[in-house]
């Protein structure tokens, strides 16, 4: 343990540095710290997976990872403490957390330790998970893991498993999670299962993390909280989250880029840095999973849209600008695995225009996919929580959105939005049997989406402090 | 609205969303922690790599297999495919490992992709070496 805990190190170094960089929260409050550590998580996991890609194309020694890791961590960092030095933060910290202490302590306490114990039952539920398939369940043995280690086992021949022959695993998808797993492994020089259990856990625990303490600064503790639990309780998505399939990583890196732009829209003084960040985390998402790329678009045309809405022409070009420059990066590192070395994708492969047009003119294709989405609407999670129970929730306690947070929920939304019709029309043109499709991976999609419509809901609900302040 | 209306609305908001959680928690920790506890189920992929332990007639570079799939006799295998090796590269590894209901369904197996049949290992596991010269040259 102590050994993945040094390999883990020079990830969560390079990533809180990265993040110190760009991002300037308040640091004499609880709130932001603990948005900043888990950020940390992939912001590190995304330096480190790209560094170990770089090294894998050109095999050279395990000492040399070592060193490229440790020299790009120390970089990072030393930029960030000379940019805290320059700035003297502590005498300009935006205060993120107005008027939280209005709401009443008692529910706040009550809410907090529901949502602990829920944390507890999620974390007995990881562990037991993992003891009961140490290598991962369903795609994570068959595509994830199995990618790691090519990666790491594979020496120079790492890249033969990216072949049409092997279409079943998927070759073509991206490395961002194998590449972290199999970083550690070959810092250990062994390939225990614990490793990519272990991060998958990180991922969950993040992306649950991240909810709560980004609404917790944008809106109140106790939205937090409750969206925490409604997450938590989403056994669909735990499951998944101990599975060790890259679904949980994604919605992980779908979150993060909503909560930034969120808090650069409430912010006085925003920097510029956060919007660069937001990108790095888009490209993060591109560089996870092939939906990363659609939810790069979705973001850029969803703020595009809701920016343009609230302010003018010029504001809105920069800071698409901005995004841009973030996402670039992974972007291009995208572009680089999928066009020089990975197969065709089989959706997007084998297409021709004759058989597009015969898809796309099907009606039953449309009524079937229709149908599935409307279901699943109900009864993904698996559970008593439910898209129909938020939408009880909210008609409860009414909406009203602060008009600091407008043109951040409008991007959330338009991005969920956006993101479900791209669904739609990669099923439209599967040339897989459409039935199976639907059933193989609708339900990953909507858990995927989850903690973006959670967090998209609560900013637009009524908080206790709005609610009995008005009482 | 009055004021008591408003706030009846949120604790009643508020406890649906506990309520929800909470059970949704314990039925998830019933199903998939106490119950499997008390009946567990056999992890193929573990059981796979113990099958492997002590292998020794394995060429190590292809030490790696697959999984063949069960009854329904479609042999689409290597969905479990654990490990990698350039092997894999062409369709038909030189060591198979493949998990068959009786060694007469194995045999069967063995026959029509070329193969020998060269041992029954763990947990109805049956290790297969490939005739072709390739793979063992």
């Amino acid at each position: 343990m102590l050994a993945i805990t040094a390999a883990l190190l020079p990830a969560f170094l390079g990533g809180l540095g990265l993040v110190l960089l760009l991002t300037e929260f308040p640091r004499k409050q609880l709130m932001p710290w603990v948005l900043l550590l888990l950020m940390t998580v992939g912001s590190g996991f995304g330096i480190t997976s790209v560094v170990y890609f770089l090294w894998r194309l050109f095999s050279l020694s395990p000492r040399v990872l070592v060193l490229m890791d440790w020299a790009v961590a120390a970089c990072v960092v030393a930029a960030a403490i000379l940019k805290i030095r320059r700035s003297k933060l502590s005498a300009t910290e935006p205060a993120l957390e107005n008027g939280i202490n209005d709401a009443p302590s008692g529910l706040r306490r009550i809410l907090s330790a529901v949502f602990f114990l829920m944390l507890t039952g999620t974390i007995v539920y990881l562990v037991s998970a993992t003891l009961r398939h140490p290598q991962g369940e369903a795609d994570a043995v068959p595509i994830w893991n199995l990618h790691a280690r090519f990666l790491f086992r594979g020496g120079a021949n790492w890249a033969a498993y990216l072949t049409r022959d092997l279409s079943w695993t998927h070759p073509d998808y991206p490395l961002l999670l194998p590449a972290t797993v199999a970083r550690v492994w070959t810092y250990l020089g062994r390939d225990p299962s614990l490793v990519s259990a272990l991060i998958a856990c990180l991922f969950l625990l993040s992306t649950v993390g991240l909810l709560v303490s980004g609404l917790a600064l944008l809106k109140g503790r106790e939205e937090g909280y409750l969206a925490g639990m409604l997450l938590l309780g989403t056994p669909l998505f735990v499951r998944i989250g101990g599975s060790q399939m890259a679904d949980l990583p994604l919605s992980y890196f779908l979150l993060v880029p909503l909560v930034l732009i969120c808090l650069y829209d409430q912010s006085a003084k925003p920097p510029r840095g956060l919007l660069i960040l937001t990108g790095l985390f888009v490209g993060c998402a591109a560089w996870t999973k092939n939906e990363g790329l659609l939810f790069a678009l979705a973001i850029l045309i969803a703020r595009f849209i809701s920016k343009k809405i609230y302010s003018g022409w010029w504001p809105t070009i920069r800071e698409i600008g901005f995004l841009l420059i973030g996402m670039s990066p992974c972007l291009l590192l995208v572009f680089y695995f999928r066009t020089r070395w990975a197969p065709a994708n089989d959706l997007i492969g084998p297409l021709q225009l004759h058989m597009l047009t015969a898809r796309a003119s099907d009606i039953t294709r449309y009524a079937l996919i229709l149908k599935e989405f409307l279901l699943e609407t109900v009864r993904f999670s698996r559970g008593f929580v439910s898209l129909p129970l938020l939408a009880i929730y909210l008609i409860l306690v009414r909406t009203r959105i602060p008009k600091s947070l407008r043109a951040g929920t409008l991007t959330a939304w338009l991005t969920y939005f956006l993101m479900l019709l791209g669904y739609f029309f990669i099923y439209i043109i599967t040339p897989h049997d459409l039935a199976w499709n639907l059933e193989a991976s609708l339900e990953r999609l909507y858990v995927q989406l989850w903690p973006m419509v959670l967090f998209a809901c609560f900013l637009a609900a009524k908080g206790p402090r709005e609610l009995l302040q008005k009482a | 609205m009055t004021s008591s209306e408003l706030r009846m609305r949120f604790f009643a908001a508020v406890l649906i969303v506990c309520v929800a959680s909470l059970l949704s928690m314990a039925r998830l920790l019933e199903h998939d922690v106490w119950l499997k506890w008390i009946h567990p189920e056999p992890d193929e992929v573990t059981a796979f790599e113990t099958s492997l332990a002590g292998i020794e007639d394995m060429k190590p570079a292809h030490r790696v297999m697959g999984y063949v799939s069960e009854p329904g006799y479609d042999y689409q295998f290597t969905q479990y495919a654990l490990a990698p090796t350039a092997v894999l590269s062409s369709t038909m590894p030189c060591s198979l490992v493949g998990r068959f209901p009786s060694a007469s369904n194995a045999q069967h197996f063995a026959d029509q992709h070329n193969l020998i049949l060269t041992r029954t290992l763990k947990q109805q596991f049956f290790l297969f070496r490939n005739q072709d010269p390739q793979c063992w040259r």
